[in-house]
């Protein structure tokens, strides 16, 4: 049994403009425990909302087709599901301003474990303590916490839930660099070692090399490629894959000139007609700009791309 | 105001009955004003009739007649065009002051902000209605007199909007981005602050309005505004309320008519503000 | 005017922030947000100042864009001290463009309105400076009907143009670059920087390149100032530093940032998360060094050199 398995997704989001596809035909999953997915793609790609359907949390006005089934259970159509922990970029408003860490902690092994206080508030400090937090931590207040421990608070109690996935979406946009490194480290050590599947959404591929194991590049709702990271730093087979990772300037190695991928994401009201990239691809042909690509297998990888048909 | 813009504001129930209303007020009293054989300030033998008798003149005393046998339906009509009138100038006043105040205070801060701000928060120590009798008093009862005082008192509810959404106005990059490119104070409160103000301080006196005209016609009832012999619903109702056992028309006409009017404008001014708070657009 | 000359200079440049805490007045406490800062600009070079939220970049630009008044220190142009004023004759040769290109732009304004802006108070007619608009449009990628279009009808990486060539138009020789691209999507922000390297080009522009991202430094600037607690702790060409970072915190910074490549390593230094404090007398980044000597704690760390172009505050490289 797959703990994710996301079958012909598609989200649509109801405006006053009319209906706007959020995400169309989205086939994902993660395999085993332990196994991190980067979402990764620009803003109105999809890949937030994707995040959102997961976790059960998509806006009244959405409306939202297929199946996610969790652990073999379908979790589409059910109000939010407390076995998916989220974890946000912005932590001080997930977390209650007037309640200590260690109450806000406590409060949900005494929910869900039926624990009494004090063992509560000692499971609290052990949890704190995975993510590297010290036991003062238990009495202060979030805003007395900088923005790495917060996170850090956030990502303990999102494993306190005994989750049978996590979703983290850019949980470290807001952080500085140095702590950014941290608290992803932190995040990937503890779900690699409790076994808790994650999907980790984020702008950044670099980043997305390093904490995933497989990653799915997402443009305009659709997931255009999906398969092992090394599959995709090495031999992208997408024309978009391609352009983006030559489009980032590198820390290791200067770069004379940054390739462009010229114009700009479509927009979600008015996807171009066939393949959604074909106005910005290179190698575009006559079928691109006409029908839509599948999701093809190539070598056991998927791609959406007339390319590989 | 674009066309579109209109068009979407009628859309909203409020405001398309607030202006429905006012609109009858309106044609109603212009056209007694205009056709009216009877003049407002005319005196005759035909003192407290009934509503409905029916006069010399060919016309009947809609609304009856008053202590001096005065058409109170032409009366009360004039004083809507009196009463309109001046809770206009009061706005128009009190809005330009407190606005220029309220911006100058909100961009410029510092020492100049507190200085306002605290004349303008001791103005609003003291009840509204208290201080424009006293100043009212102070200055005798006359109609000018009685605008002035209202003008003051309401100066601090513009100030104190106007600074307030200066100041989130202020926090916007193109202020800044103003400032870099080499603009003055001066062209950037007119230029970039003024018009992000307007909308919300439009709605603000549109609500005041209303208010401008009770003001006025409480200061009027108690003898510190208009005087006899001018039509004013606030004076009518002051001598009026003499004869409520004889001629209950007397003193109540003109009260409809006020609370109609003040009525339409509140709607009216509910009605703009749910249009501009974007939450509310949504549900409809 | 030769290449290489030095067309900005500051001089022990100061920008203090009094904090006060609410109870008691009387203690008064400062964020020394720009402090001691020392640096020259050589004409056509692109200087990147990098460094975390709180290290005082962005006050650093706002003092050189007169948008803020030093507190104590000078501000050189062209060997002309432009500390408090500007001659009228460098009016605009200075200029600065901001982060968010969502809010740079005043909403009611068309974008032909937004550019004119700056024009006017140079008292450039209204018809010249329309044809003024039209070329930077062009310059900066955009077609000239976007004249006559507001702000929301723009997207982010188009309005960013736009704030572009708002700052370009009064012909600047140094401009200010506010984390020009950090708002904006992977693959716009690339067509940003890769116009910004060329209208440097052409125009023969100094570029002063705020931003957190070494990775965007490394592809834009010739030289690096890496900035802590209001000081510039190390600064030298861009490859001294990517090539030998020496100060503690450069490492630090340098190593947070993993390369694309998922086989490569990725061990970032992590050091602790502390408020900055703005010692006077020992090192500012003592309390996050783990490198830290006796040395640090007594005195504060002045600039070495320690190779041509490369200067570091760090005992570490102290001759004695």
């Amino acid at each position: 049994m797959k703990p994710l398995e996301i079958s012909d997704l598609t989200v649509g989001y109801k405006t006053l403009r009319g209906w706007i596809t959020a995400l169309s035909n989205v086939n994902l999953s993660i395999d085993k425990k332990g196994e991190i997915l980067a979402l990764v793609g620009e803003s109105g790609s999809g890949k937030s909302t994707l995040g959102l359907a997961v976790a059960g949390l998509l806006s009244p006005n959405a409306r939202a087709n297929g199946s996610i089934k969790i652990n073999g259970k379908e979790a589409l159509g059910k109000p939010y599901n407390s076995k998916v922990a989220v974890i946000f970029q912005d932590a001080l408003a997930s977390l209650n301003p007037v309640l200590t860490i260690g109450e806000q902690l406590a409060e949900i092994f005494v929910i869900h474990e039926k624990l009494d206080r004090r063992k509560a508030i000692e499971k609290a400090k052990k949890f704190l303590l995975k993510v590297g937090l010290s036991e003062e931590f238990l009495d202060k207040y979030p805003h007395e916490l900088s923005g790495g421990q917060r996170q850090r608070a956030l990502i303990s109690m999102a494993l306190a839930m005994d989750p049978e996935l996590i979703i983290a979406d850019e949980p470290t946009t807001a952080l500085d660099v140095t702590v950014q490194a941290k608290v992803l480290l932190v995040l990937k050590n503890l779900v690699k070692s409790v076994g808790i599947p994650m999907i980790y959404i984020t702008h950044d591929i670099a980043l997305a090399m390093h904490i995933a194991d497989s990653i799915a590049i997402m443009y305009a709702g659709q997931i255009i490629e999906l398969s092992s990271k090394y599959d995709i730093f090495e031999n992208p087979l997408h024309p978009y894959t391609k352009a983006l990772l030559k489009s980032i300037p590198t820390i290791d190695s200067d770069v004379e000139e940054l390739y462009v991928i010229e114009g700009e994401p479509p927009n979600p009201d008015s996807f171009p007609k066939g393949c959604r990239f074909h106005p910005r691809c290179p190698l575009a042909s006559d079928k691109c700009k006409s029908k839509m690509p599948e999701a093809i297998n190539v070598n056991g990888r998927s791609v959406r791309c007339h390319l590989y048909g | 105001m674009t066309a579109k813009a209109i068009h979407s504001l009628l859309e909203i129930k409020r405001i398309r009955y607030g202006l429905t209303l006012f609109n009858i007020l309106l044609v109603t009293s212009l056209a007694v004003l205009l056709l009216s054989p009877f003049k407002p300030t005319e005196t005759t033998y035909d003192t407290l009739k009934e509503p409905l008798t029916q006069s010399e003149k060919g016309w009947s005393y809609v609304l009856g007649t008053d202590s001096l046998g005065r058409d109170i339906l032409t009366r009360v009509s004039h004083a809507f065009f009196l009463d309109l009138g001046v809770g206009l100038i009061i706005v128009c006043i009190s809005g330009a002051i407190g606005l220029m105040l309220g911006i100058i205070a909100g961009y410029v801060g510092g020492i100049i902000d507190s200085v306002i701000m605290r004349t303008m928060d001791i103005l609003i120590s003291i009840p509204g209605f208290i201080l424009a009798i006293a100043i009212a008093s102070t200055l005798g009862g006359n109609l000018w007199n009685a605008i002035l005082a209202i003008s003051i008192v309401s100066i601090p509810i513009y100030a104190r909007l106007s600074r307030g959404l200066t100041l989130s106005i202020k926090e916007n990059l193109f202020v800044t981005a103003a400032r870099e490119a080499g603009l003055s104070n001066f062209r950037i409160m007119i230029r970039h602050v003024l018009p992000h103000v307007l909308p919300v301080f439009i709605t603000q006196a549109t609500l005041e309005l209303s208010n401008a005209i009770l003001y006025f016609a409480g200061l009027s009832f108690i003898g510190l505004g208009a005087q006899e012999p001018t039509p004013e619903w606030g004076l009518m109702m002051s001598v009026g309320r003499k004869y409520i056992r004889e001629a209950w028309w007397f003193p109540t006409m003109p009260g409809v008519f006020m609370f109609l009017t003040v009525l339409s404008i509140n709607l009216m001014g509910d009605g703009i503000r749910d249009y501009l708070d974007p939450k509310k657009r949504l549900r409809g | 005017m030769d290449e290489g000359s030095i067309i900005l200079k500051t001089i022990n440049l100061r920008k203090y922030y009094e904090v006060r805490s609410k109870i008691l007045k009387r203690v008064k406490q400062f964020v020394k947000a720009v402090d001691d800062v020392t640096i020259e600009i050589k004409r056509g070079e692109t200087l990147a100042v990098v460094g975390e939220s709180g290290s005082g970049k962005t006050t650093l630009g706002m003092v050189l864009g007169k948008l803020l008044e030093p507190t104590d220190g000078k501000i050189l142009f062209k060997n002309l001290d432009i500390t408090y004023s500007l001659p009228k004759n460098l009016l605009g040769k200075i200029r600065l463009v901001f982060q968010d290109p969502y809010s740079a732009l005043n909403p009611r304004l068309k974008i032909v309105d937004s550019l004119i802006e700056p024009l006017q108070i140079m008292n450039i007619g209204r018809k010249e400076a329309i044809e003024k608009v039209a070329h930077y449009l062009q310059l900066v990628g955009l077609p000239e009907s976007y004249m006559s279009y507001y702000p929301h009808m723009l997207s982010g990486g188009q309005r960013q143009r736009v704030v572009v060539a708002r700052a370009l138009i009064t012909e600047p020789e140094f401009l200010i670059l506010d984390e020009p691209t950090s708002m904006l999507d992977v693959s716009t922000q690339s067509q940003i920087l890769r116009l910004l390297r060329s209208i440097k080009k052409e125009k023969q522009i100094t570029y002063l390149f705020i931003t957190h991202n070494l990775v965007v430094a490394r592809y834009m600037a010739n030289r690096i100032a890496v900035m802590y607690a209001g000081q510039i702790v190390e600064i030298g060409g861009k490859s001294n530093i990517f090539q030998n970072p020496l100060h503690p915190y450069t490492r630090t910074l340098l190593s947070a940032y993993p390369s694309p490549n998922p086989r490569s390593q990725w061990n970032p230094i992590i050091p602790e998360e502390l408020t900055v404090k703005y010692y006077e007398n020992k090192c500012r980044y003592i309390d996050r060094c783990s490198l830290k000597m006796q040395k640090c704690e007594k005195n504060m760390p002045t600039d070495i050199k320690v190779e041509e172009d490369h200067y570091v505050k760090c005992f570490l490289y102290a001759e004695t």
